[in-house]
């Protein structure tokens, strides 16, 4: 017997859902729009133009050192220099003012601030500025162990200038809608040397609002979806929702997407599961629940097909053959 | 000599979760650099593919690099009516496994009182494990994760444009950078990766021919990231 809604243990307050909620129409993109961005960020990396080349989602335009692609479903551009990326002989970044925080370590306002002004520079030279939602500058963490486990040290990474969109009022959830500036640090250890770019945002060009489902229908291919053959007994175990966020859900860059519907990233555990042998299992999950009444959004001309699902290997080549 | 590689894959109702792990191997697969020579769903995705188990053979341990999708936890994966656990006889690299990809949620988490750590039994001459520190996403087009940390390992420096040129980055930037397509900014991936002198793992390439194991007076870095 599957869980039913009331057998969601809430751990965190469910976003308000109304009874009608905007989906954002989105633009075609075009993606040869995109080559003046692309030439420019090349600049900006100091990489060598070889030329251009069609790739299976786009064209790439740069050489061996570095290289700008531009995905021709949405639109996005993504950049690097591989030289920077090979750069360093481990994880250890030195800025100067990073300090470590409840979270992990943290850069100081100098260098927040210099990483914002050169991520809006290198934004604007690129005539990739949109109006964004949010901005911050987080850093990547490591830490190096010994082989019991250890930790003899641990340190900031590379900085990362992180913008999010909105549409109508509402974010922009999932992994179509952002805009991350990757930095290593200059020598002074302030300011940063891009190594690697990332921005999709599709530009919304209408909106019309749809019903929404209720919670019962919304949750339900999470609540009776299967956990990987282990014995599920809604009476003994547990599943719970630690985090929910309200947003339109923005496909990945390599998605033709032509509107972005509501719908609510969660986060959760389901415990007390049974493996075959006996043993309770608690294991974690993700998932984005979609709250578009399908019947609503059929009438607002927005259905969709669902993905192009690819058939399965029925044969297996054997090693070495 | 082709590299091998593998995918194992639970779909629990979502296909997208096979459509990542084979994306990886089939899109190596189609390189004369590589053969794929695994692929394991649902009920094939068994304890003994991954624990040393009298009597079977470890098929992960049968492939340079793999891919995976399944549920997890700090301390296990699932698989198929079960789990692997930190606490179990999980040796990889004992014969071939170098790198190992996950989708399972939290596997790689580090914290001041969880260590990652406590995947180090499991580094036999492994390199890496490659994963998240946090929850990774399902039925939001995460479906192309494989196939993207295939291409930007080693796709797009043997593909098509590598007669003008290769895009050729280590396979730490290649996880982190397929992530950060399928991924919404609140995800965070990870690694573990196993190092010692004279074998240096931090700028490895999957593309490249297999290089000294990291074997004895290792170090372990673990690093993570905004996908």
């Amino acid at each position: 017997m599957p869980f039913t809604i009331s057998d969601l243990e809430l751990k965190t307050d469910l976003p308000d859902i109304p009874d009608t909620i905007p989906v954002a129409v989105l633009a075609s993109p075009c993606a040869k729009e995109r080559s003046g961005s692309a030439r420019r960020l090349a600049e900006i990396l100091d990489l060598e133009v070889a030329g251009t080349v069609d790739v299976p989602h786009g064209y790439a335009v740069g050489g061996s050192h570095g290289q700008v692609e531009v995905f021709t479903a949405s639109g996005a551009i993504r950049a690097r220099n591989t030289d920077r990326l090979s750069a360093y002989p481990d994880e250890r970044r030195k800025w100067a003012d990073a300090k470590l925080g409840d979270d992990g370590f943290q850069l100081g306002k100098r260098s927040t601030e210099q990483l914002t002004r050169s991520a809006m520079e290198i934004l604007e030279r690129s005539e990739l500025r949109d109006n964004w939602a949010d901005l911050d500058v987080v850093l990547g963490q490591w830490a190096l162990l010994d082989e019991k486990g250890n930790e003899l040290e641990s340190g900031p990474g590379r900085a990362t200038v992180r913008l999010s969109y909105a549409a109508e009022g509402i974010p922009l959830i999932g992994p179509g809608a952002k805009t991350h500036l990757h930095f290593d640090p200059d020598e002074e250890g302030a300011g940063g040397l891009l190594a690697r770019f990332f921005h999709v945002h599709r530009a919304v060009e209408a909106s019309t609002d749809v019903a929404t489902q209720s919670l019962e229908e919304a949750f339900e291919p999470l609540l009776t979806q299967s956990w990987a053959g282990l014995e599920v007994d809604p009476s003994s175990a547990r599943l719970s929702i630690t985090s929910a966020k309200l947003g339109l859900l923005a496909l990945p860059a390599d998605v033709a997407q032509g509107f972005a519907a509501p719908a609510l990233a969660v986060e959760g555990q389901l415990a007390g599961a049974v493996a075959a042998d006996g043993r309770e299992l608690t294991v974690g999950f993700g998932q984005y629940v979609a709250l578009a009444h399908p019947k609503s959004l059929a009438s607002s001309g927005l259905a969709t097909s669902g993905p192009l699902v690819h058939g399965e290997v029925v044969r297996r080549r054997g090693k070495g053959e | 000599m082709a590299k091998y590689v593998g995918s194992w894959w639970i779909k629990d109702g979502i296909d997208g979760r096979r459509l990542e792990a084979e994306g990886f191997a089939s899109t190596l697969g189609g390189l004369a650099e590589f053969d794929w020579t695994q692929n394991h769903g649902d009920s094939g995705v068994v304890e003994s593919d991954f624990v040393t188990t009298s009597g079977s053979t470890q098929r992960s341990d049968s492939v340079d690099a793999l891919q995976m999708s399944s549920h997890g936890s700090a301390n296990a994966f699932t698989i198929w009516g079960g789990s692997v656990t930190t606490g179990e006889a999980v040796d990889f690299g004992k014969n071939d496994l170098e790198f190992f990809a996950t989708h399972a949620c939290d596997l790689l988490e580090h914290t001041s009182t969880n260590s990652v750590g406590r995947w180090i039994p499991a580094f036999e001459r492994l390199h890496y494990m490659l994963g998240f520190h946090n929850s990774s996403y399902s039925g939001g087009g995460q479906n192309s994760r494989g196939t993207w940390f295939a291409m930007y390992a080693a796709w797009l420096y043997y593909g098509p444009l590598s007669w003008l040129f290769r895009i050729d980055m280590p396979i730490r930037e290649a996880w982190a950078e397929a992530n950060e397509i399928v991924e919404g900014s609140n995800v965070q991936w990870a690694y573990l990766r196993a190092e010692a002198p004279g074998a240096p793992t931090y700028n490895e390439r999957l593309r490249e021919a297999e290089s000294t194991d990291p074997v004895s007076s290792r170090s372990f870095w673990t690093a993570r990231g905004t996908c």
